[in-house]
């Protein structure tokens, strides 16, 4: 290959711009993904197999399409353009534009209307310091650490840093935060007086759950339990692969690699804090601790620690173990002296956010009957509990359901089509609108997008809708057959006459070209419901070889609770259509949002909960799936769906 | 419909019992064992491989079709070996070590067999040393190497080198796949042959022994 030294690359996403030099990058998606703060999903990890790394080129010459884009991209797409990043290197100077793709939906059920338990382990203190003078010339240090004496309080060190201003800023005034016998915070009192009468009430931490496809925060008040803002976005180590696996594999590559996720996702936190700062008003020195809940995985590289023993057998993380890290040592942009909690880990695929699940659903201290819980996310991690006690496995669905690996598949973001109904469609009289406001009046089919946003893809929900649609009327059976188009037009259904060929395979047309946000047309076709069939078998089979273990019926099951973003989109009764979820359990399956979310929030306003976590972990035992012959068995016959 | 064609259908949709009593009933009629395998057994797993591909059947039905044809197969084996039949060919077959998944290899076992390839299926979790080792003991015509995490991926290159240190690479044709695996990364590691799925698998491999 020529040297690609000297060549620029011109970038833009949401109207952001950034130049800079290719140099010995070896594609582009390496380019964007190291030296660009763009994000872009590149679910397979750079590999050519999943085709969701997509850009646009704007000018200049790339090298000539590969195969590979050939069978992944469709012949529009590529004549406007669109190319799959890991597959191209710059012949030329090049100007591309990355689809502005980061916005997550509007945190729908994540408005706590009522303030969360906090525990009043935290105290604050205001300090009135002689100010210094040419007979007092002691330093701030122990200027403080004087006015301290009788309280038996540590001052950490980096809390020095910002000293100097804090006591000139409160004019010798300052307020201490403390928690048992360490100062979190010290803030002019100046400040926290403006702000409010009640200078407790001006402290705040930050819950985060970091999930491998989004990343989330909440930003609370620390004394109240006040819920204040949210924010949401997807994981910007998401350039670097869809699955813990694929983030395993980058990180070892080299040590530079780990150190690159780390700051990817510290960056990323420090982000979405700040812009919660901003929003709300309040200084960064006043969010005095968080709590940071995610799987083993994601921990691991957040605290940059080698993750290498996860991802082989017998999958051994270095920590499962709760963590107390001060804030500066991650760099994170809150006071210097603050705190950031760790919730301990099961097992290296059951992590701190199930744990979080397991709380924040409240089986953590019922012990009335049994419940499950499902986080339905690339590890579709389950926990039955029985009593005070659980099990739990993790059944690697795979990322079908976060989009990857479905022709027109997509993340719940906005354009995301995410709810399918039947339209009764009675005799309408020509060019009268539909019922409501479908771009396609003529379809049997309606649909709704994320945040009303013309239809762009499907995102997990929408897909399970649409194939539980598809099997109750017949266009695909119960082995996960598709009708082929001539079939379709033999067997008259209405809905039949929205099967084509794609791509020499059946696919059901939701969306045509023109009605579609992209220009191109969304679609369903065969290999995805082959794709569905597998991850929907790994979560239904995980379910049924959980309850064999514990030997259990599904009548014994209380309650099923559904966590994670997907879990909240989705609707039951399809999830039970197609068998995700099996039918025993239909009637029993409540949605709880964002439970790892909650989970931390309540770990980070309470110490107990915090402690709660450890106790779950201590009475929970994990099931290894790929040394279980009932698995395997029970994955087989849940390929096919319900009758 | 001859008997022959009976079993085929039978097997294609994977009724174990009566694909079990129909060959019974073409030994009992004097017909030889190689016929029964060839045209009643391997054509109907021939049709159900080619459907697989064309994605019209998928894993349950194909494993199904699978447990009829093998009840068939035990009742000729030792008709098979009486009248001299020999496998088209030997394949040395397992996941690589560090990975467990095992339903993508128990396919590509399940067609080979239907393509009356032999095959020795060493298990998931198996060293790079090992696939060497059986090949050199059972002198087999390809090594074919299954692996699902992008992690595990790269032992398949180890294979390929041990397969030249032990001087038994241009004896052997080196097959690999799983969903991580590319036509691109099979190149990359010197090893011969990549297949996206079970059934053109066990066609490369009955092209491969025919030579
Ligand atoms: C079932 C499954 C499991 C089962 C395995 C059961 C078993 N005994 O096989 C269990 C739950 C135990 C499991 C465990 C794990 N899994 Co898993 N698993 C899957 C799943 C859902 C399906 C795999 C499968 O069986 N596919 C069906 C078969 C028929 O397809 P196939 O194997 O690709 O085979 C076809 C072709 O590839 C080809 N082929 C296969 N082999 C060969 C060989 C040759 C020579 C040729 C020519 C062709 C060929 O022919 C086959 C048929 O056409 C996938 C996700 C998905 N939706 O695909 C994840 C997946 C493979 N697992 C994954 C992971 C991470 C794991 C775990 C590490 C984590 C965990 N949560 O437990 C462990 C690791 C265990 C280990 N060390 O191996 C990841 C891998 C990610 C990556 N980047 O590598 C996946 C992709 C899910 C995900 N995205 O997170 N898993
Ligand atoms: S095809 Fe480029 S990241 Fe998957």
């Amino acid at each position: 290959m020529e040297t690609q030294r000297g060549i620029t690359i011109h970038a833009t996403q949401d109207g952001k711009e950034h130049f800079g030099e290719y140099g010995n990058s070896f594609s582009l998606l390496d380019y964007l993904s190291k030296h660009t703060p763009f994000t872009l999903q590149a679910p397979c990890g750079g590999k050519g197999r999943c085709g969701k790394c997509k850009i646009r080129i704007i000018g200049g010459t790339p090298s000539p399409v590969t195969d590979t884009e050939r069978t992944l991209l469709h012949p529009d797409e590529l004549s406007a353009g669109i190319r799959l990043a890991c597959m191209v290197n710059p012949e030329t100077d090049l100007s591309i534009s990355l689809e502005g793709e980061k916005k997550v939906q509007g945190n729908k059920s994540f408005r706590f209307s009522h303030p969360l338990p906090v525990d009043g382990s935290l105290h604050t203190l205001v300090l009135e310091l002689v100010p210094p003078s040419l007979e007092d010339q002691r330093s701030d240090h122990s200027r403080l650490l004087s006015a301290l004496a009788t309280e038996g309080l540590e001052v950490p060190t980096p809390l020095l840093l910002d000293l100097p201003q804090v006591l000139r800023e409160g004019k010798w005034r300052v307020t201490l935060i403390a928690q048992k016998n360490r100062v979190l915070s010290i803030l002019p009192s100046t400040l926290v007086e403006g702000q409010s009468s009640n200078p407790a009430s001006r402290i705040f931490g930050v819950a985060v759950d970091i999930g491998t496809t989004t990343v989330a925060a909440y930003l609370f008040d620390l004394y109240t339990g006040v819920h204040i803002d949210s924010q949401s976005e997807l994981n910007a180590q998401g350039a670097f692969g869809g699955d813990v696996i694929s983030r395993i594999q980058y990180a070892l590559e080299s040590l530079s690699n780990l150190r690159r996720l780390q700051e990817k996702i510290l960056t990323q936190i420090d982000e979405l804090i700040h812009r919660m700062a901003i929003r709300t008003g309040i200084h960064p020195a006043q969010i005095c601790m968080a709590c940071i809940v995610g799987n083993p995985t994601m921990i691991h590289l957040t605290l940059g620690l080698n993750p290498k023993y996860i991802a082989e057998a017998p999958f051994i993380p270095v920590t499962t173990e709760p963590l107390f890290v001060p804030t500066h040592e991650l760099g994170l942009s809150l006071s210097a002296g603050g705190i950031v909690r760790i919730p301990p880990a099961v097992s290296a695929y059951v992590g701190s956010d199930i744990l979080a699940g397991v709380i924040a659903s409240g089986m953590a201290t019922s012990t009335m009957r049994s419940a499950l819980l499902i986080d339905i996310g690339t590890n579709g991690e389950i926990v039955l509990g029985i009593g005070d006690r659980f099990i739990a496995c993790s059944t690697a669905a795979g990322p079908a359901f976060e989009g990857a690996q479905i022709t027109c598949g997509m993340g719940g973001v906005a354009g995301a089509i995410d709810g399918v109904i039947r339209r009764n469609l009675p005799v309408l009289a020509e060019g009268l609108q539909g019922p409501d406001s479908t771009p396609c009046p003529t379809h049997p089919l309606s649909f709704t997008t994320i945040l009303d946003a013309p239809p762009v893809g499907f995102c997990g929900a929408g897909i399970v809708d649409l194939l539980a649609i598809l099997l109750e009327t017949g266009m695909v059976d119960e082995t996960g057959r598709m009708l082929s188009q001539e079939e379709g037009k033999r067997q008259g259904h209405p809905l039949a006459e929205w099967l084509i060929t794609y791509d020499d395979e059946p696919a059901f047309l939701l969306v045509p070209a023109d009605k579609s946000g992209t220009g191109m047309p969304i679609l369903l076709t065969q290999q995805d419901v082959r794709e569905i069939q597998l991850a929907k078998a790994a979560i239904a089979a995980g379910i049924r070889t959980l309850l064999q273990k514990a030997n259990l019926t599904f009548d014994e099951i209380r309650t099923l609770y559904l966590a994670g973003g997907f879990g909240n989109y989705l609707n039951p009764r399809s999830a039970i259509r197609i068998g995700l979820i099996p039918k025993e359990l239909e009637g029993k399956i409540q949605s709880i949002g964002n439970a790892s979310g909650l989970g931390a929030s309540l770990a980070l306003l309470s110490e107990k909960t915090f402690s709660l976590f450890q106790q779950v972990r201590e009475r929970t035992s994990y099931i290894e799936l790929s040394s279980s012959p009932e698995f395997q068995e029970l994955y087989v016959e849940e390929m096919m769906f319900p009758s | 419909m001859g008997i022959l064609e009976e079993i085929s259908e039978f097997l294609q949709k994977g009724k174990a019992n009566e694909v079990k009593a129909l060959v019974q009933k073409a030994i009992d009629e004097g017909m030889d064992a190689k016929t029964i395998l060839e045209e009643g057994l391997m054509a109907g797993m021939n049709v159900v491989g080619i459907k697989f591909k064309n994605n019209q059947v998928y894993v349950p039905e194909v494993l199904i079709a699978a447990r009829a044809m093998n009840a068939g197969i035990a009742l000729l084996r030792p008709l098979l070996v009486k009248e001299g039949v020999k496998a088209k060919g030997k394949v040395i077959l397992g996941t690589v070590k560090g990975d467990l998944h095992d339903i993508g290899k128990n396919l590509v076992k399940m067609m080979m067999e239907g393509k009356g390839l032999e095959v020795i299926d060493l298990g998931t979790d198996v060293p790079a040393d090992k696939f060497i080792a059986m090949a050199k003991e059972h002198n087999a015509n390809i090594i074919a190497c299954s692996a699902l995490l992008t992690t595990t991926m790269t032992e398949m290159k180890n294979v390929v080198e041990k397969a030249k240190e032990s001087g038994i690479r241009d004896k052997v044709v080196i097959m690999i796949g799983g969903a991580p695996v590319t036509d691109n990364y099979c190149k990359s590691i010197g090893a011969d042959i990549y297949r996206p799925d079970a059934a053109t698998a066990a066609e490369a491999a009955l092209e491969v022994c025919g030579k």
